[in-house]
């Protein structure tokens, strides 16, 4: 042993160079793979929970429910909730909430018919979501006098004239307990609706027909919330508890490993296990959201383990790759000295344990300086403003998966370094090298028949096959190994290239009068196995840097084009509440949303038509309703030629106008006459009138029902909204005969509206407000029903049409009429584009007439082609047609069915965002933003991972490239360096040298290059569609189109070639010698 | 000390060359204070024991190596005083070695071999295959044109390696032990053929040897015994 160490440590001194690159190699190899492990645990892991903690509050909530009738039972069923929980939660940190609301109390002493009701509840958002009207919200439960002191609404408090100070008596409405509650303040709820879910009147404050308790067909005002200022005096028996909803909001950023699975198991049994830990008698729910939300973060984490477990194969096969490389080159320079050991007498067993000794020392230098330069490897590589963002910058810690990783890369360095020596034995016969060669080819063979297998079974996908499962065991084995066998097989075609390209250089080098490249040539075609290692190397790490940047530009365009199509515009606003005309004037008031364009977007039905208002069938799609002639401006989402082609056309010749409304309304005002020439028939006349705003959205207004013979007078209907620009457009009326009063013969009926006017007043009380009148004939009236009549006079509208007959089909006379002509009258006809399936599942085809049942009205169109998806709304059946004739024909059709039911907006990607803010602030609306999305689909916690996989790969594969071809050309150097002492001696200048061996890997990286691109575009080509999937796993929409782009393959490439000549010109110059007297005879000895 | 007294430039001139390896107690000196010459055409056959500094000297002749004191002038060049580019230049077109070991480049052929120092000095093609055929043909090898050197026998293998040397018209011949690693019978052949060129090619020749036949062929006969002259 003493003997092998010191031949080992000599050896170690004399060929530190040699041996120091063969470690940075494997260290560098080691690292890389050390440092992926890392990203994969954090993966697995940190990402969950971070996309967790990064979802939106509400989807983590867990809302325990508890109400009884009596208020003890619901305050001692708290504490069991709670500790419910507590155990539900499994010690993971959470924020707690309660809403606590009492039982109904009766506001007594007040003038109301019957008592209204009100209660008492504590939140700590009520003080926050609010505007303090006056006063103050109280900060105690009881006052000494024994009251309870509340906050009330300001609406209460203008209704009963309440102020600070005022004492509201009031009563149980089961136990008749009495309470006085003292006035502290008033206030007015903000907030957008969704903040008041768990208020008793969700947070309208008023409600003018509340179902009386025990009398449901009965009502009366309730109003509400009364603030307390400490819950206790719900809890305490001092007012009657009536429901409380407990809250918890997990904070799951540092979830420790496995915690959010055993929650998600918990949630499924939840209900059950809080039924057996409350008391009997108290009903109590919970509901939570969280499970849903867990589940679709797993599925998009399971996406995006198919990527890094395809890429972590990539890297494991290019570092295994250069380890070998590593390995073989000092094995070869190791071949003379073993054979001259085994000439002086050394037994075989020796030689193998000195070069195991030797490949153990370098094993255990890379198995331990590996991890730790992997984690802080890692650690620089999350610093990355994306990776960052997406959670990754945690302490990675050292998980058992990165010793594995580093340990493994030590193991194979010995491995190969050792095996080769164990089955050399006997210098090898001329025979068995000719069996090692058939072996060999045999092998490549059977690689590229695997690969080509594999190649073929990739390409039968016909969607993508990831899926969704439940851990790196549901990975597609032959999706994950395909690449990495389909690189190989590559590559080692490219290797029976090289004899090829070597032959034709030899021919050139022999007419060369140079020495330079003739020298590399003559090298690279009478050592082809060293050359084979190079080109091995350069075509897999070309081939993976390719597909890398390839499929990394196709993954992020894939999710952005997923994104924009999913959003289907810039900005999508739904209205929490409201008539579109509400709607419409919120986002006027918004700056910067001039623009916004109602849109429908809803289920509906298709049929074909088979006659006016009838259908054959139908099958359930998607409508979409929008401004077409704005579509190339509105709609987004990948598609040839453009929205704005696929719908030229489809929209209204002229905009639809109406009677103009002067001013900007509140109210209009009118009186309402039905008559009948027959009065022995009983009918109900319903009618709206349809206002239409500057945007053309349309808002039907109801007015009054009517029995036949009646009259009323300053019929006042609320606009919602004060806007300008309004123009009345339509009537929508209908006449419906009371049972069993039809006649025999057709009996007219007539609605007439007179004396419209407007008015700007704040309220409905018109007293000494100012009205303006507003002329019927400001516009041409058209009635669209069979035998309905239609006339305007300045102040007079009046439609009429004939009651049905006994013998009539009809049940109802549509008195409606409008200011526009009906779009599908004539040869006009409503266009739509319709998605394949459409055509496929009713048997029609483009040009055939169909029928769309949408809000209430069939409304008659023709097929005008078609589309592969619609905006907003990808999967599934669709149907796009143009908002305003669509709203047109529904009108004509007689519903007054409100179409708006999203308003979207073109806005810049830096505009929208906080546009969005400003609507969800100011209006309350839900919005979704398409930068947003694009945004999370790229950069989102669960998505990031692949991005930062995808980078490290290509980082790898240059890292491994040029240090790979840096020990190439080190290993040559000093493997040639007699030879190239004899060289000079002969005249030949060291530079000379130096270009010769630049030229040699010229040579090699210009096949592996080659190889190795195309390589790299196959991958991109078959690969990357594949595991280009949407967040759920499901093939994307639309389609994939890989991307390749020149600029950047060529770029990297750059890069690439760049590093390798600055690497192995100054390998190459600082090793190789000048040529020297006492190296000759160096060279000599051996 | 000095050889000859001539009217003629001498080829080569050795002036208080010295050369050391090592430092201190360690010190090898392996040539101390040689001065002689050698004339132009002269064939001079350097002998001494193993260990004498026969090597060392040559090296310093040649330019791959550097005495520690005097100076070397070769073709009227001071070899010791000359840059890289110079030193290329020297061994390009002045110099030419013949190495114990041959020193062929294993992965070309013998014709390839011959060929490249023409190629260094960028000889046009045909007139490169033209010499390299005529140089085979002059040490008895027209016709393995094509084999490598572990193709060729010892003797083979130093005939290519002295045609190589020859390739470029070198004025000065530097042969280190030529024979060395030779059978007798081609050593012999060796050293017949040697002589042969150096004399048709008018070239001055410094051959280290231990061979008496070598000496017999030589004009002249240097002896160094630890790294001292003895006989000039």
């Amino acid at each position: 042993m003493v003997s092998n160490r010191a031949l080992l440590l000599h050896r170690a001194r004399s060929q530190q160079s040699l041996l120091l690159v063969v470690l940075a190699v494997t260290v560098v190899g080691a690292t890389l793979l050390g440092t992926f492990a890392l990203l994969l645990a954090a993966s697995e892991n940190r990402m969950l929970a971070v996309a967790m903690e990064q979802s939106a509050p509400g989807s983590r909530e867990i809302d325990v429910t508890v109400s009884s009738g009596s208020a003890a039972d619901v305050a001692g069923a708290l504490p069991p909730a709670d500790a419910f929980l507590d155990d539900l939660l499994g010690g993971l940190p959470s924020d707690r909430d309660a809403w606590l609301a009492s039982s109904l109390y009766t506001i007594e002493g007040t003038a109301d018919a019957r008592a209204p009701y009100t209660y008492f509840a504590a939140n700590a958002q009520y003080a926050q979501s609010s505007t303090l009207v006056s006063g103050a919200f109280p900060t105690s439960g009881v006052d000494a006098a024994g009251r309870v002191p509340v906050a009330v609404p300001q609406v209460a408090a203008d209704a009963y004239g309440w102020t600070v100070g005022s004492v509201v008596r009031l009563q149980q409405t089961s136990t008749l307990d009495p309470v006085r509650a003292v006035v502290t303040g008033t206030y007015r709820l903000t907030g957008a609706p969704q903040t008041w879910s768990r208020d008793v009147l969700d947070g309208s404050e008023h409600d003018e027909a509340y179902p009386v308790l025990g009398a449901g067909f009965l009502t009366t005002r309730a109003w509400g919330p009364l603030v307390v200022g400490d819950p206790t005096v719900l809890t305490d028996g001092t007012v009657a508890l009536g429901v409380a909803h407990l809250v918890a909001r997990p904070t799951l950023a540092d979830a420790p490993t496995g915690a959010i699975d055993d929650l998600r198991g918990r949630l499924d049994a939840s209900q059950a296990t809080l039924a057996a830990a409350i008391p009997t008698g108290v009903s109590a729910l919970v509901a939570s959201p969280l499970g849903s939300t867990i589940d679709a973060a797993a599925g998009d984490l399971q996406v995006t383990r198919v990527t890094l477990v395809v890429v972590a194969l990539l890297l494991a096969t290019l570092a295994v790759t250069v380890l070998m490389l590593a390995a073989r080159m000092l094995s070869d320079r190791r071949l003379a000295e073993q054979e001259l050991m085994a000439s002086r007498g050394a037994s075989r067993r020796q030689v193998v344990r000195l070069a195991l000794l030797e490949a153990t020392g370098l094993a255990v230098i890379t198995a331990v300086a590996s991890p730790f330069l992997a984690e802080l490897t890692y650690r620089a590589i999350v610093r990355i403003p994306v990776l960052e963002r997406g959670g990754l910058d945690v302490d990675p810690g050292r998980p058992l998966l990165l010793w594995a990783a580093c340990g493994v890369s030590a193991l194979v360095l010995v491995g190969v370094l050792v095996i080769p020596l164990l089955r050399r034995g006997e210098r090898r016969s001329g025979r068995s090298e000719r069996g090692g060669s058939a072996a060999r080819s045999g092998a490549d063979i059977a690689l590229v028949l695997v690969a080509g297998i594999a190649l073929w079974q990739l390409s039968s996908y016909q969607g993508a096959p990831s899926g969704a499962g439940a851990g790196l065991s549901s990975v597609d084995p032959v999706l994950v190994l395909a690449p990495a066998l389909v690189l190989l097989a590559g590559a080692v075609l490219a290797l029976r290239c090289m004899p090829v390209v070597a032959h034709l250089g030899e021919r050139a080098a022999s007419r060369s009068r140079a020495w330079v490249s003739p020298l590399a040539v003559w090298e690279l075609a009478r050592r082809p196995a060293r050359a084979s290692s190079a080109v091995l190397l350069v075509a897999l790490t070309v081939g993976v840097a390719a597909f890398s940047t390839s499929f990394l530009q196709t993954w992020r365009s894939s999710q952005q084009d997923q994104a924009d199509l999913a959003v289907g515009t810039d900005l999508r606003a739904t209205p929490a509440l409201g008539t579109p005309l509400e709607a419409g004037a919120q986002l006027a008031a918004v700056p910067g949303t001039g623009h916004a364009a109602p849109v429908t977007i809803r289920d509906s039905t298709v049929g074909v038509a088979t006659g006016p208002g009838n259908s054959s069938g139908g099958v359930p799609a998607t409508l979409l309703a929008v401004d077409t002639t704005r579509a190339d401006e509105l709609l987004r989402g990948r598609v040839a030629p453009g929205w704005g082609d696929l719908t030229a056309g489809m929209g209204p010749s002229a905009p639809a106008t109406g009677v103009a409304l002067p001013g900007s309304p509140r109210f209009l005002v009118l009186d309402l006459q039905t008559h009948s020439s027959a009065p022995e028939t009983a009918a109900t006349v319903v009618s709206w009138l349809v206002v239409q705003d500057r945007a053309g959205a349309r808002t039907s207004l109801a007015l009054p029902s009517l029995l036949l013979g009646r009259a009323r007078t300053d019929v006042v209907l609320p606009l919602g909204a004060e806007s300008d620009g309004l123009q009345l457009v339509g009537l929508v009326a209908r006449a419906v005969p009371a049972s069993g009063s039809a006649l025999p013969t057709p009996a007219p009926v007539t609605l007439d509206l007179t004396h419209l006017r407007v008015t700007s007043a704040a309220s409905a009380d018109l007293d000494g407000a100012d009205v303006e009148a507003v002329s019927f004939a400001g516009a041409a009236w058209e009635s669209h029903a069979s035998g309905a009549e239609v006339s305007a006079r300045a102040d007079r509208l009046r439609v009429s049409g004939d009651l049905p007959t006994v013998t009539s089909f009809e049940t109802t006379t549509e008195l409606t009429a409008t200011t526009f002509p009906d779009p599908s009258s004539g040869a006009a006809q409503i266009a739509v584009l319709v998605t394949p399936d459409v055509l496929d599942t009713l048997g029609a085809g483009v040009g055939d007439p169909i029928q769309l049942d949408v809000a209430g009205a069939s409304v008659p169109a023709v097929v005008r082609g078609t589309v592969p998806y619609l905006p907003g709304a990808p999967h599934g059946r669709g149907v796009l047609v143009d908002e305003d004739l669509l709203g047109r024909a529904v009108l004509v059709a007689g519903s007054p069915g409100a179409l708006a039911d999203e308003w979207w907006l073109a806005a810049s990607d830096d505009a929208a965002p906080g546009l969005a803010s400003d609507l969800e602030r100011s209006a309350g609306m839900s919005t979704v933003v398409r930068a947003t999305e694009r945004a999370e689909a790229t950069d989102g916690p669960l998505h990031v991972g692949v991005q930062a996989a995808l980078w490290m790969l290509v980082t790898a594969a240059l890292a491994l490239s040029v240090s790979g071809l840096g020990m190439s050309a080190a290993v040559t150097v000093r493997n040639r360096r007699l030879e190239f002492a004899r060289l000079q001696a002969l005249g030949a200048p060291r530079g000379g040298l130096v270009r010769s061996v630049l030229s040699e890997h010229a040579v090699l990286g210009l096949v592996g290059v080659a190889a190795g691109m195309a390589l790299g575009a196959l991958l991109a080509q078959v690969v990357a569609p594949l595991i280009t999937t949407s967040a759920s796993g499901a093939a994307p929409v639309p389609g994939v189109v890989v991307q390749w782009d020149w600029s950047a393959q060529l770029a990297l490439l750059g890069i690439l070639v760049g590093l390798v000549t600055l690497v192995v010109a100054l390998t190459t110059g600082t090793l190789l010698k000048r040529a020297s007297g006492q190296l000759l005879r160096l060279g000599d000895e051996q | 000390m000095t050889a000859t007294t001539t009217t003629v430039e001498a080829a080569v001139r050795v002036e208080r060359v010295s050369r050391v390896y090592g430092h201190g107690a360690a010190a090898v000196h392996a040539v101390q204070d040689v001065s002689f010459t050698i004339a132009p055409g002269e064939l001079v056959a350097l002998v001494g024991r193993s260990g004498s500094g026969k090597t060392t000297l040559l090296n310093c002749i040649g330019g791959l190596d550097r005495p520690d004191e005097g100076r070397v002038v070769v073709d009227g060049r001071e070899v010791s005083s000359l840059d890289e580019a110079g030193l290329v230049e020297l061994r390009r077109d002045v110099v030419s070695f013949v190495f114990q070991t041959f020193g062929l480049v294993p992965v070309l052929s013998a014709a390839e071999n011959v060929g490249v120092p023409l190629r260094l000095r960028r000889m046009p093609t045909p007139d490169r295959e033209a010499r390299v055929q005529l140089l085979l043909d002059l040490v008895g090898l027209g016709g393995h044109e094509l084999q490598r050197p572990a193709e060729m026998s010892g003797g083979q293998q130093q005939r290519v390696a002295i045609a190589r040397a020859l390739a470029s018209s070198p004025r000065l011949l530097v042969a280190d032990e030529p024979t060395g690693q030779l059978d007798t019978e081609t050593g012999t052949a060796v050293m017949a053929l040697l002589r042969a060129v150096v004399e048709a090619e008018g070239m001055t020749a410094i051959v280290s040897t231990h061979d008496p036949l070598m000496m017999s062929l030589a004009d002249r006969v240097v002896r160094l015994a630890d790294g001292r002259l003895v006989d000039a």
